[in-house]
């Protein structure tokens, strides 16, 4: 069981410079060949006037405070017994290459469920100039309870 | 031709997306996410916690589904929800198929969205993601 008082917990801001090749790395890992990341031509005449991220890309920059809380000492997960158990994203812009990206996380809800554990972490994550890009909210399940 | 929200009816499937994992798709996974827990990357862990093996990462499998929903709609910056359930876990060797379909479409605010309702199932009808939806921006 994890303690409940760690519910609202918060983690520390973590800032991610979104790099081109990178980004293609990424789509190229989930099978997502498409201009829109690939073509810089293609991506020069779209509205976006650049190429754009894979959406999922968020796995990368939103949900990097995540760590932060699998390794927490004070928290104590069992990692070896945690799985991903539910993802929820709101992509409100694309992100850019050069868009640095500054997430800040927090632990939203824990609750026991038959022998499982769930914790629940929401990430959001904003740009250079402020904006709101992209909220990411996780559920992990620790395996028979932490 | 891109799709369009006028064209678009409740109950339309989208071209499904099947491909065969391996154990090389699961350490690329690893190397561009970052994510490298052992229960993906190495078999003999993922046995000693019970896990029968490896298991690709759930994050992977939503990817690959976003890609499906992306192949649809073409530009990805049309999508603007998206939420899975990682209800089993995919493993190398299985062949895993994504699907999607129309669930709704409604303006909202003068923005024309298309909901989907989405999902993954391995060759043997496993469920792999369920309780999938996708708001898209036609």
């Amino acid at each position: 069981m994890i303690d409940h008082k760690f519910i609202g917990k918060e983690y520390p801001v973590h800032v991610y410079e979104i790099g081109r090749e990178k980004m293609k790395e990424y789509a190229l890992a989930i099978d997502n060949e498409n201009p829109y990341y690939f073509d810089k031509d293609f991506g020069a005449k779209t509205t976006y006037g650049d190429n754009i991220a894979p959406p999922n890309f968020a796995a990368v920059y939103n949900l990097a405070g995540c760590a932060d809380m699998f390794f927490d000492q004070e928290l104590k997960l069992n990692f070896g017994m945690l799985v991903h158990g539910e993802q929820d994203f709101e992509f409100i812009k694309p992100v850019k290459p050069g868009d640095v990206i500054t997430t800040t996380g927090k632990i939203t809800d824990i609750a026991e469920k038959g022998n499982n554990d769930v914790i629940k972490f929401e990430a959001r994550s904003v740009n250079q100039d402020g904006e709101l890009m992209t909220i990411g909210r996780a559920a992990f399940v620790i395996r028979g309870g932490n | 031709m891109a799709v369009s929200y006028d064209d678009v009816k409740v109950g339309d499937e989208i071209p499904s997306f099947s491909i065969e994992l391996n154990q090389m798709m699961l350490w690329m996974y690893s190397g561009a996410s970052g994510d490298f827990n052992p229960i993906h990357n190495d078999k003999e862990f993922g046995e000693k916690v019970g896990l029968g093996g490896t298991i690709a990462h759930g994050l992977s499998s939503m990817g690959r589904m976003q890609k499906t929903i992306v192949d649809w709609i073409e530009d990805p910056g049309k999508l603007k929800r998206f939420m899975v359930r990682f209800n089993s876990p995919a493993r190398p060797g299985d062949t895993v198929t994504f699907w999607g379909k129309v669930k709704d479409k409604k303006e909202e605010d003068g923005k024309k969205l298309v909901v989907l309702e989405v999902g993954a199932m391995n060759q043997d009808g496993a469920v792999i993601l369920s309780k999938g939806e996708a708001v898209v921006e036609l």
